[in-house]
Order: C-alpha cells, then sequence, then structure tokens
C-alpha cells in the first residue's frame, strides 16, 4: 500500500461523504464552465456584431477622420468627408495589391428626415451595396427582407414605430447635399429589424442602397464616405491596417493619405461599452468563487470535524500534523480533478449542444445576448476555470484542513460519551 | 535503565474557572520488558497517565523519561518520531481505519517509518497477522470483524514498528470478558516472547490478575501497599 491509497480508499468507501464536497465541485465546475462560456460569448457576439454592422476589420476614410467614432458623430452637414474617385481608386487598387479582403463593403453615411403620412423623424442611414452580405450577420429583421434594390431601406423598430410605418409602404426621404442643397428621395421599407446586439449601446440606423445615399448627399456613383473592409480575422485588423498604410506610403501617389482605423478604433464608444461590460462580469464571477469558496470552506469544514477519530489516530501513530493534513488534502484534490472536471466536462457538452443552434432569447437578456443568442465554446476559457477551481479549492481547503490538525492528538481521541 | 520514568508528574485541566487535577504527583519507573497494569476505578487518571507517557499531552509539571530521554520539552516533530519509532498504541475503540483491510491497518504506521523495505514491511505484517490469528481475514474491513479481531488488528499495528513500550488504555473495556482475556493473554505471549514492555490500564479485576505488576491510582496519585500479583515493587 502506498500513503495515497488511504485518500483514495477514504473516497471510495466512503463514497457518500466524498459525493457531498464531490457534488459541490460538480457543480461548481459546471456553472463556471457555463458562466465563462456565456461572457465569452457575450463579448465575441458583440464584437461580431461591432464588426459586421459598422466597423469591418479595419475602416478606410478619408484623411485626418481617424479619430471619428460612429457614435461620437456631431451630424455637422457642412464638415461631411468624403472619398474623392481619385481617393476611391487609389484605395481599392491597394485592397486588390495588398490583401485579399473577403468583402468591401463602400459605404455612405448620412444624417436624413424621415416623412411618413403622419410623422417626421430624423435619423441615421448608412448606404451600402445592396448585395453586401456582412451587415445582414448582425442585422436581425423582425420584418420583411434585406435590401436587393436601389431606393430601398431597412428601418429599426424604433424608427418603423415613430414613422407608424409598415414594411412595403413607401417613405420619404429630406436630406442636404454636400454643397448644401436639399433633396428629397422616396424609399420602399423592405424590412424591419436591427442590430439588436448594439441595441444596449443606442445604435440606431437605417440601412439603405448605396445609390440612394448616394443621392442624398450628392455624390457621384463612384464616391463614399468611407470604405468598410472585411478580411474575416479580426485578431489580424491591425496588422492588416499597417499593410495598407505601408502601401499608401510606398506609393508616394499624391493627396493625403487615407485614415485607417481597426474595428477597435471605428467602434471605439461601443468597445469600451463591451469593455466595461465584461469587467463588470469577471466582477461578477470573482464574487461567484467568493461564495464558492465559503460554501467550500463550511462543507469541508464540516467532514474534517467528522472525521477527528481518524486524525487523532494517526497523530497517535506517529503520523505529523501535515502528513495528516496532506492525505486530506490529496483527498480533496482528487475530488476536485474527478468531480470538479467532470463538472467542467459536463458544463462544456451543455455549451458545445447548446451552440448548435441559436437560442431565442427576449427583453431584457436579449440586450446582453440578441434575439439570436449563439454559445460559444472556448477551450482555452475553460481549461482556465479548471485551474482557477482547482487552485481555489486547494487554497481554501488548506485552512479548514490545517485548523483540524492542529488540535492535541488527546483532544482527538477522547471518548465521545 | 528503567524505560519509562514519571516524576513527580501533575497534570491539570483547566476548565475556565475550575482547574481539575488529574494527576497530583506520579512517581513511577517501568523496566524494559514488564507487563504492567495501570488500575483504578474510572476518573482516577488513568488514561491521562498513559497519554502523558505516550507523549500525546504535556504534563503541568514533573517530569518523564522514556528509555532515559526526558520528553516534555520535546518538540512536536520529535514526539511524533518517538510515537512513531519508540511507541505503539492500543485503544478501547480500536481506532481503526475503517477504510482500510487488516492487512492495510497493520501496514499504515510503516508507510511513514524510514528504512523499512517494500519486503520487510511485507514480511512483518504478514508474521504479526500470523501472530494475531487474523491470517483469514486479511482482506477484511474492521466493520466486518468482531470486536475481538479488531482489538487484534489494533495489537499488531502497534507492534509492526517494533516499538519497545506498547500503551493500551482499556483495550478490554469494549469486549465481553472472555474476549478480553483472550486479547491480554495475547499481549502477554507477545510481551514473554519479544520482550515487549505493556503498560495497560483497566479497572477489571480479571484482568489485573493478569499483570506482572500493578500501579493502582487513586484520585490522580499512586495508592501505596495494594497487593499486586507480584506486589507494587518488583
Ligand atoms: N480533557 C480533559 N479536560 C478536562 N478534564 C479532563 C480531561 N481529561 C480528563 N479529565 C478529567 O481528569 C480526571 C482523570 O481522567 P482520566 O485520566 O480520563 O481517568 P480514567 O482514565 O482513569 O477514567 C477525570 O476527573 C476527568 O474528568
Ligand atoms: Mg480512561
Amino acid at each position: 500500500m502506498r500513503l495515497a491509497t488511504l485518500a483514495w480508499k477514504n473516497l471510495c468507501v466512503e463514497w457518500r461523504r466524498a459525493l457531498n464536497v464531490g457534488s459541490f465541485l460538480f457543480f461548481a465546475g459546471f456553472f463556471m464552465a457555463l458562466f465563462t462560456c456565456f461572457i465569452g460569448s457575450v463579448k465575441t457576439n458583440m464584437e461580431t456584431a461591432v464588426i459586421n454592422a459598422l466597423a469591418g476589420e479595419v475602416r478606410l476614410q478619408p484623411a485626418g477622420m481617424e479619430k471619428e467614432d460612429l457614435f461620437s458623430l456631431s451630424g455637422s452637414w457642412e464638415e461631411i468627408n468624403y472619398l474623392t474617385e481619385a481617393e476611391m481608386e487609389r484605395a481599392e487598387k491597394a485592397l486588390r495589391e495588398r490583401i485579399n479582403p473577403v468583402e468591401v463593403v463602400k459605404r455612405v453615411r448620412h444624417n436624413v428626415l424621415f416623412i411618413s403620412d403622419t410623422e417626421e423623424v430624423g435619423g441615421m442611414i448608412l448606404g451600402i451595396d445592396p448585395k453586401a452580405v456582412s451587415y445582414r450577420k448582425a442585422l436581425t429583421l423582425t420584418a420583411g427582407r434585406y435590401l436587393e434594390n436601389d431606393y430601398e431601406v431597412i428601418l429599426t423598430e424604433t424608427q418603423a414605430k415613430n414613422l407608424e410605418v409598415q414594411v412595403g409602404d413607401t417613405l420619404g426621404v429630406l436630406a442636404q447635399t454636400k454643397e448644401g442643397y436639399t433633396v428629397d428621395s422616396a424609399l420602399t421599407v423592405v424590412g424591419i429589424g436591427s442590430v439588436d446586439l448594439l441595441n444596449l449601446f443606442g445604435y440606431n440606423v437605417a440601412y439603405t442602397d448605396l445609390r440612394s445615399a448616394q443621392e442624398l448627399l450628392g455624390l457621384t456613383e463612384r464616391e463614399a464616405t468611407d470604405v468598410i473592409i472585411y478580411t474575416g480575422d479580426k485578431k489580424r485588423a491591425l496588422e492588416t491596417k499597417q499593410q495598407l498604410a505601408a502601401y499608401f506610403s510606398e506609393n508616394g501617389l499624391p493627396g493625403p493619405t487615407p485614415a485607417l482605423t481597426t474595428w477597435e478604433q471605428t467602434g471605439g464608444f461601443i468597445m469600451g461599452g463591451i469593455n466595461f461590460l465584461s469587467i463588470l462580469f469577471y466582477y461578477f464571477t470573482a464574487v461567484l468563487l467568493f461564495i464558492i469558496s465559503i460554501l467550500l470552506i463550511n462543507i469541508i469544514s464540516m467532514t474534517v470535524l467528522e472525521r477527528r477519530r481518524e486524525n487523532g489516530t494517526l497523530r497517535a501513530i506517529g503520523f505529523g500534523r501535515m502528513k495528516v493534513a496532506w492525505l486530506f488534502l490529496q483527498e480533496i484534490q482528487l475530488l476536485v480533478g474527478f468531480f470538479g472536471l467532470l463538472g467542467i466536462v459536463a458544463g462544456s457538452g451543455v455549451v458545445l449542444s447548446l451552440g448548435r443552434k441559436p437560442i431565442e432569447f427576449g427583453l431584457p437578456i436579449s440586450y446582453l445576448t440578441g434575439r439570436h443568442f449563439v454559445f460559444h465554446y472556448d477551450p482555452v476559457r475553460v481549461f482556465a476555470v479548471f485551474c482557477i477551481l482547482y487552485g481555489v479549492t486547494m487554497v481554501v481547503a488548506f485552512f479548514p484542513v490545517y485548523r483540524a490538525t492542529k488540535v492535541q492528538p488527546v483532544e482527538l481521541l477522547k471518548e465521545e460519551k | 535503565m528503567d524505560i519509562v520514568c514519571v516524576q513527580a508528574v501533575t497534570k491539570d485541566y483547566d476548565l475556565g474557572q475550575t482547574k481539575v487535577h488529574a494527576l497530583r504527583g506520579i512517581d513511577l519507573s517501568i523496566q524494559e520488558g514488564e507487563f504492567i497494569s495501570i488500575a483504578g476505578a474510572s476518573g482516577s487518571g488513568k488514561s491521562t497517565l498513559l497519554n502523558l507517557i505516550g507523549g500525546l499531552d504535556y504534563p503541568t509539571s514533573g517530569e518523564i523519561r522514556i528509555n532515559g530521554e526526558c520528553i516534555n520539552n520535546l518538540h512536536e516533530r520529535e514526539l511524533n518520531r518517538l510515537r512513531l519509532n519508540t511507541i505503539g498504541f492500543i485503544f478501547q475503540s480500536f481506532n481503526l481505519i475503517p477504510v482500510l483491510n487488516v492487512y492495510e491497518n497493520i501496514e499504515l504506521p510503516l508507510l511513514i517509518m524510514k528504512g523499512v523495505s517494500k519486503r520487510e514491511r511485507k514480511e512483518r505484517v504478514m508474521r504479526l497477522i500470523e501472530a494475531v490469528g487474523l491470517s483469514r481475514q486479511i482482506k477484511q474491513r474492521p466493520s466486518e470483524l468482531s470486536g475481538g479481531q479488531r482489538q487484534r488488528v489494533a495489537v499488531a499495528r502497534a507492534l509492526v514498528t517494533k516499538p519497545r513500550i506498547v500503551l493500551a488504555d482499556e483495550p478490554t473495556a469494549n469486549l465481553d470478558s472472555v474476549t478480553g482475556l483472550e486479547i491480554i493473554d495475547l499481549m502477554h505471549d507477545i510481551n514473554k516472547a519479544e520482550g515487549t514492555t505493556f503498560i495497560f490500564s483497566t479497572h477489571d479485576e480479571k484482568i489485573i490478575k493478569r499483570a506482572d505488576r500493578v500501579i493502582y491510582l487513586e484520585d490522580g496519585l499512586v495508592k501505596k501497599g495494594c497487593p499486586g500479583k507480584s506486589g507494587e515493587t518488583k
């Protein structure tokens, strides 16, 4: 027999007692795995929404617009900046030669006045190629369809409600061109929906076709306010941006170098919010972990107290205090290694099976999750959770165990009368 | 040289307001190889005395020498070593490890003993299992054994480290009288064969008679002039 056998037998033979601590560790592992994947998924989903709905991995704009954030846009009519035909040509060449984007979306954003039969509402439009697909991944429709032709618009639910219009209705639009002329247009409402993951941040824009938006801003067919570049790899956004910047400086073409921003910069305001949210989540996790620790200390204290006699016997035989403590800790180590891991595996299983198709959520949870929440399984996070659970359990277990072995052996051996 | 020497030992238990004087000045000496009984009524201080000799507790005053070494001021770690190497314990309620079988219970102290090879471990355990007559129960756990069999396991466990002294606090109190006598006889046989010193406490007259020498305790003091089997002083 080896000493570890004693720990092992204590668990196997006294499995009911082992289940006490074990089942707790199972649930702790289970919920922590679930929770961490949930947090990770919320963050990833929101980031993806930021990229798909407004930022791309990299955005290209006229020079001097680096600081512009779609959310802090003042909407000043005079300061509209756009990419001229020459600049656009140069940008397209750069993209062709340097990177191989998944999708490039020329975009025109503008502030307009929507006019229905009964109401007038101001709002922001994003004009994009009706054939663009990336925005569709972020934009959830509650009615109608995505853009297909020119002179179409997708309104947000709030806009549709305020304007009292439905899918199929025609909407008047009033805007000022870059030269200051007033133009009007008529758009058909083909869809109603919004980027619900960004609702929390007040992201509220209507998507329309590029042509209409260009007309409303007085741009030619080749001009746009910005170019959204989708590379499909958000982790390499900075690299892509630097590649493009290098191209512009190497090919010393006339005119100022366009402004380039990564998705994290473009969506800076929202990203700040998302980061704050995840800090909040981590704080919450810490509190959860604290509660787990307290409960764990209690359960372990009780189990160890139940075993005074065993403790005392070992001490009388000649086992040192630390040796006895080590025996108890070995048991707990086996427990957390088995039940904690089992809980984490079970939690992972649940995440993986839930992640197979989007889960429907209503308000208010949908503020965090979107209406169709996609659960992502993140093995790195889950492994980290296991390590944390393991570490916390061992540290936390040490105190009751050590306290129990500190008692004089006579006290432990006293006959209970 | 005396293997155990107790000089003017007192032990008080502090109960907040009052103090219990469990031992009030004990002097005794025990020679190697003795088979000796500490007798006395319940509460007379037998357990307290055995615990002090075994280094499970510290005396309030006085001196205890084991094999010439004063153990009063020993560090906890040295007391552990003393209990492991020099002293074996047998308890009233057996105190076996419930999840271990007969073999493993007996082997347990050897696991932390240095310099005992795997083979020697096995030899010692097997020999003791045979000596206490449990060859057929080797794989059984304590819950599957009778009281007498459990105490036999405890005797074997106490002896497996080849201690010079075995302390047994009322080893027969939880056994019927026949079984109790069997255990005492087993201990006596080992004492005769191996020369191991046995000190056991009891308040059972029949058990007392088996001892080579009896020390009577009364209210924390050694009672003078009481006849033992071979007298108070040998
Ligand atoms: N841990 C303790 N705390 C307080 N009093 C104790 C303690 N242990 C023993 N005593 C008291 O010391 C006296 C001697 O007890 P003990 O040595 O157990 O006697 P015996 O074993 O002969 O029955 C008794 O009065 C008992 O109540
Ligand atoms: Mg007693």
